[in-house]
């Protein structure tokens, strides 16, 4: 049996004891062999002496069940990592951030413990993924959109305390932004609600997020202070229609004004739904929905220059486009609501990107929702359309990587400026290193647009089970990060191999902002038992034994 | 709705019953829209229930990731669908939701519990080969 750090055979087994008077024998999991569904299926460490693995799991039921099994956890100095669904690939799945962690396995709290469909809002147990609240919401009836993470099996709970992100409205998107009220229970054993949830018999906890006093919640994301139990998210009234329209630009430096007109269309609320960019050069042209993939270009001239072993060189590709009449830039944006309220915000994206010479304009039939099983069929990805799918496991190209098959993945994504310059530089920046280590990387990539202010653009990095080729990834995603860094990009999200490393590149006045963590993880946690260092927040004594 | 042709009670009692049984979700199950008959024979609803929840996702249609996985693997020599294989040893299913394949990660015991895993597995084992046989999501 693996042992916590710093924890002797006795006080293991005593605490593993207890967890299972709480829970019961079943849900107590010690076994190799159980032990084995507690891995990172796309750790970049993995069979190396520094993956991190569990020393046990113990699965609660229910909010007062983790209660008492975090004063165990602090009676016996138990390291304990709270999963919700574990299934947030590439950026740690079920696995600890601290090896030796017992994990807590919140999947069977899986209930939806409150929806509201006159104020729009959802309060859900950890282990609720988007495929089970989706399907209660079609199964009840509700005029309620969810919007979902790629993955539909995630955690709403989980995926916004991790920063995950949506596909639907602005509002929706950014999933930390869309969660109002948390429920959790603190290092010591104590369980706390933010915002009028602390107003005992509260008839708003959902409805107002600011509370009194410091607005705390914050502080749970991307951090260890606490066990959350539960969590409230704002829910988009299901909308009448959908379309997209497509705009097309000609020239290749035309996504400097494209990207100014959007934004100040976004900042004015007048587009709210995603738009997608992608380039009609590559041969590509999308639903909506993510994309990715090899080039479908025909025309030989385009297909060679995409093809450049040295690189695209956007200059000849713009030129080559010019001549064969493909307009470099095409952006999709998507539209909900009622017919008239589309027609109205296609007309100000219309009289917005105008002065472009040569943008062309194409609204999309303006269909009916729901949209019928033929045609959503017919989507590449429905996720837009606030419908959970695996599709995005359907990665494409990236099969195997210096000859290992590739089993993950994880995403290097950093933020950038959301501005035309930003995307040109990044696309340079990133592509060359792509080309640099021979990663399979679509000729020409885009920044991607979630979240309402910023850029993110992201580099999908293979993971394989050789620990040769899993070493050289990691070298390469210190090299994005620090190259990223030096430009003043920094990554909004990132699996636990890399926690200390980006953190580290957070470091304002000699790393006030960690040194401020670390001062309320000692406060609230003074005996360290709760997720070591994840997001690089360190308890005390893990940080002496560092040096 | 569908060609499903078990009973509406039959088989949200089995489905209760499985949840008790199992320790199951709190989430209340409810019949979900399946696109084919079943095989003939004993009745393996309540695993076919399981492989709805759980594998319909990556493995019910030729564009699943799973099943794309599958035609990569196979080039056609055996049905990328899963449920379209005549048989799969359930040994063989056991480890591969239990230790993960390829991009598909492992499955834990409070996803799908063992009692759950044996019926999807005999469910599989049982496939009748046809090419109509696909259970997804509506």
């Amino acid at each position: 049996m693996k042992l916590p750090q710093n924890v002797s055979q006795a006080d293991f087994t005593a605490a593993l004891k207890a967890f299972a008077g709480i829970v019961g024998d079943q849900w107590v999991f010690t076994t190799d062999e159980d032990l084995e569904l507690y891995r990172d299926s796309y750790s970049l460490m993995w069979g190396e002496a520094d993956e991190r693995t569990a020393s046990a799991a113990v699965a609660p039921d229910n909010a007062d069940q983790v209660v008492e099994l975090v004063k165990i956890a602090n009676q016996y100095r138990i390291p304990i990592y709270p999963i919700s669904t574990g299934k947030n690939l590439g950026y740690g799945g079920a696995a600890p951030a601290f090896a030796g962690s017992v994990v807590f396995d919140l999947k069977r709290m899986n209930r939806i413990v409150e929806i509201d469909e006159r104020n729009g809002y959802v309060v859900v147990e950890p282990g609720v993924s988007y495929f089970d609240l989706h399907k209660y919401i079609q199964e009840k009836g509700l005029k309620l959109w969810i919007d979902c993470a790629g993955p539909g099996w995630g955690s709403l709970l989980g995926n916004a305390l991790d920063g995950g992100l949506g596909y639907t409205l602005a509002t929706y998107r950014s999933h930390f932004d869309a969660q109002c009220g948390i429920e959790v229970v603190l290092p010591n054993g104590r369980m706390m609600r933010t915002g009028m949830g602390a107003l005992p018999g509260a008839k708003t906890w959902q409805q107002f997020k600011p509370g009194f006093g410091p607005r705390i919640d914050g502080l749970f994301k991307q951090s260890n202070y606490g066990v959350v139990t539960k969590m409230g998210f704002w829910l988009m009234p299901a909308p009448e229609n959908h379309t997209t329209g497509v705009v097309t630009i000609p020239r290749f430096r035309d996504i400097i004004p494209l990207v100014d007109a959007i934004g100040r269309l976004e900042q004015s609320k007048i587009v709210q739904g995603l738009w997608n960019l992608s380039s009609p050069t590559t041969g590509t042209s999308g639903d909506g929905g993510p994309g990715g993939g090899a080039s479908k270009q025909k025309d030989s001239k385009i297909l060679a220059i995409l093809n450049d072993p040295g690189g695209v060189d956007m200059d000849k590709l713009d030129a080559a486009a010019g001549a064969a009449g493909i307009p470099f830039w095409a952006c999709e944006f998507n539209f909900y609501g009622p017919k008239k309220l589309i027609k109205a915000q296609w007309d100000c994206v219309r009289d917005a990107l105008k002065e472009i010479s040569g943008a062309k304009f194409k609204l999309d039939e303006i269909r009916a929702l729901p949209l019928s099983p033929e045609e959503l069929a017919k989507m590449r990805d429905a996720v837009t359309l606030g419908i959970p799918t695996l599709k995005t496991f359907d990665l494409g190209p990236m099969l195997s990587y210096e000859g290992e098959d590739v089993v993950g993945h994880i995403f290097f994504s950093p933020i950038i400026p959301r501005t035309g310059e930003a995307a040109i530089e990044a696309m340079d920046v990133f592509a060359t290193i792509a080309r640099k280590y021979k990663l399979p990387y679509p000729p020409v990539q885009f920044p991607a647009s979630m979240f309402e202010r910023a850029f993110m653009y992201v580099v999908a990095l293979p993971v394989t089970r050789s620990p040769t080729v899993n070493a050289k990834i990691r070298e390469m995603f210190r090299e994005l990060v620090l190259i990223a860094a030096e430009r003043g990009w920094g990554e909004y999200r990132t699996a636990p191999a890399f926690y200390d490393l980006i953190m580290g590149t957070y470091s304002y006045n000699d790393h006030a902002l960690l040194e401020f963590l670390e001062t309320i993880k000692d406060a609230v946690d003074p005996n360290g038992i709760m997720s070591a260092g994840r997001y690089a927040i360190w308890p005390r004594h893990l940080r002496d034994a560092k040096g | 709705m569908d060609g499903f042709q078990i009973g509406r009670l039959r088989f949200a009692a089995a489905c209760a019953l499985l949840a008790m049984s199992l320790g199951g979700p709190a989430l209340s199950q409810t019949l979900p829209s399946l696109n084919a008959a079943p095989p003939a024979g004993p009745d393996r609803s309540a695993g076919r229930m399981v492989f709805y929840k759980w594998c319909s996702d990556c493995h019910s249609t030729a564009e699943g990731p799973g099943s794309m996985a599958l035609q990569r693997k196979y080039q056609g020599s055996l049905p990328a669908i899963l449920e379209q294989r005549s048989s799969l040893p359930p040994a063989y299913v056991k480890v591969v939701v239990r230790h993960g394949i390829s991009f598909m990660p492992s499955f834990r015991k409070t996803e799908i519990s063992d009692a759950e895993l044996a019926l999807v597995a005999d469910y599989l084992a049982h496939g009748q080969g046809r090419a109509d046989q696909t259970t997804k999501r509506p």
